[in-house]
């Protein structure tokens, strides 16, 4: 059975989750001080909560869930923020827009990728960049695999339909780059 | 043609793998070390007064249970013909010879308004200003008084003073109950010696033997639509009584003559008449008023609904709404 995190296994994870954390946050919420508040709370709560962690499965879909659930409070507070006039400032808003990329067609994709719905967005990073198989973003999300596929497909089909017409062409969709399982 | 799927990925990776975090891990352990003690502390704080606090509460309720008066009531029913009929209450006294017809020593209202005893045991009461009886739960049987719920049984003497006969009634309360003090008396003053078995000498009974006077805008099949307290209320198309409707139609024949349907049964022919302006029920002796209204385009049927409502409580009847449909 699972105990209180030692310190040294928290380093451990930390060191080994920290960054794709803080990339993923920033990636959704366009702001490295929300990414960094995202991943703080995130760590807080893996450490406080340890002792609940299942170690037959693996560490990172319980990681995201718990770091995709406090991004999203982070992001509703902010629109509650943005309602009130108290916007937070969201200093380093085009940090990640400061890397240029190398050619136009990488740029339009990139803008469309960020026009996608929260939800889309969410799936897009988990798979595409965290590299997590699509039934560990079931799990991370809560929801059954053909939902999550559904899901990606649909993220997919909005991201094709707006690039329709800019010379880029969507491929197959879903499980063709980490698969599924 | 591109790979975009694949490239998504190669594109996400060139965008944010410069980013890194600024917090540390010491910071957030540290953070998490200090705060982990803080709940610690917090629950203490919060936990010990909250179980001291549910004791107390559970320990009070047990305690009121288990020190809580439950008197005999089991007794057989004998009878005693003087308390049968209404007795009004006017005044609540320590002792029974405090009572002095002339000077109430209750000066505010009385809890208890009006309490009918009715024969074989059965009672009424009426605790509200209005002094409308309401069936109770109260029994009565020889010298006592029985409520089953709170499981008390309060003696009664009746004596005549200055020509007027006065129960006095021991009112157990939750003084008596939990505190076990001795209950004080209800004073009530004979009305009257009446069987109110059913209730039926209150109740009120319409003239019914009306003249046959025709109304041919009557006759017709009319389904009811709605419910309402006034016809005023009425608005078409808009059903404000919520839940099924008791009566469902009206068949309206000549001469007088009609029969009708229920939710559950049919209205005979010859259970109801009319004349004009009235619809009677011999049987229970209502006579209601109808009254024909033409509303945006279709012809309404307003329907006094003369319940057990209207003829033991005195409540103003409402009205069955019914739409002409043939």
């Amino acid at each position: 059975m699972n105990k209180i995190i030692t310190q040294d296994q928290a380093e451990a994870i930390f060191r080994d989750h920290s960054h794709q954390i803080y990339r993923a946050a920033l990636f959704l919420t366009k702001s490295p001080t929300l990414a960094d508040d995202i991943t703080q709370d995130t760590f807080m709560q893996v450490f406080r909560k340890y002792h609940s962690y299942d170690p037959a499965k693996p560490l990172s879909p319980w990681i995201y869930k718990i770091a995709l659930n406090i991004t999203r409070k982070t992001l509703r507070k902010q629109k509650w923020f943005f309602l009130t006039k108290e916007v937070q400032d969201n200093e380093g808003r085009n940090l990640v827009e400061e890397v240029v990329l190398k050619n136009e067609q990488d740029e339009e994709l990139w803008k469309e990728i960020n026009k996608l719905t929260q939800k889309s967005q969410e799936i897009i990073v988990m798979h595409y960049y965290s590299g997590l198989k699509l039934n560990e973003i079931a799990t991370v999300l809560g929801i059954p695999l053909g939902t999550c596929k559904s899901r990606l497909n649909a993220a997919l089909n909005a991201l094709s339909k707006q690039l329709h017409g800019k010379n880029i062409i969507m491929a197959d969709k879903g499980d063709d780059l980490y698969g599924t399982i | 043609m591109e790979q975009s799927n694949a490239k998504i990925g190669e594109l996400m990776k060139t965008k944010l793998d410069q980013s890194v975090p600024s917090i540390t891990f010491n910071k957030v352990w540290n953070k998490h070390k200090s705060r982990n003690r803080n709940i610690l502390g917090l629950r203490r704080v919060i936990a010990i007064p909250s179980m001291a606090l549910i004791g107390l509460v559970f320990l009070t309720l047990v305690g009121f249970k288990l020190i809580a008066i439950e008197d005999k009531i089991d007794y057989p029913f004998i009878n005693d013909q003087q308390v049968i009929g209404k007795w009004q209450a006017v005044d609540c006294v320590q002792n029974i010879n405090d009572f002095n017809p002339d000077k109430k020593s209750e000066q505010g209202n009385l809890f208890i308004k009006a309490l009918v005893f009715i024969k074989e045991g059965p009672m009424l009461k009426a605790f509200d200003g209005s002094g409308k009886l309401e069936p109770s739960t109260f029994t009565w049987t020889e010298g006592m008084v029985l409520n089953k719920q709170d499981k008390t049984a309060s003696k009664y003497e009746i004596k005549a003073i200055n020509g007027t006969t006065y129960m006095f009634l021991e009112s157990k309360g939750g003084d008596y109950i939990y505190l076990h003090r001795k209950p004080p008396y209800f004073v009530l003053a004979k009305v009257d010696d009446a069987d109110y078995s059913n209730n039926k000498l209150t109740a009120i009974e319409d003239k019914v033997d009306y003249p046959f006077v025709d109304d041919p805008q009557l006759i017709g099949i009319w389904k009811s639509v709605d419910f309402v307290k006034t016809i005023d209320e009425f608005e078409p198309g808009v059903i404000s009584c919520k839940g099924d409707l008791l009566l469902t139609q009206f068949d309206i024949a000549e001469n007088g003559r009609m029969s009708g349907l229920t939710s559950g049964s049919e209205l005979p022919e010859g259970f109801l008449t009319w004349t004009q302006g009235l619809i009677i029920d011999k049987k229970h002796k209502t006579a209601s008023q109808y009254k024909i209204k033409e509303l945006k385009g279709d012809t309404y049927l307003f329907y006094e609904w003369k319940s057990g409502d209207y003829s033991y409580w005195r409540m103003t009847p409402e009205y069955y709404v019914l739409k002409k449909v043939k």
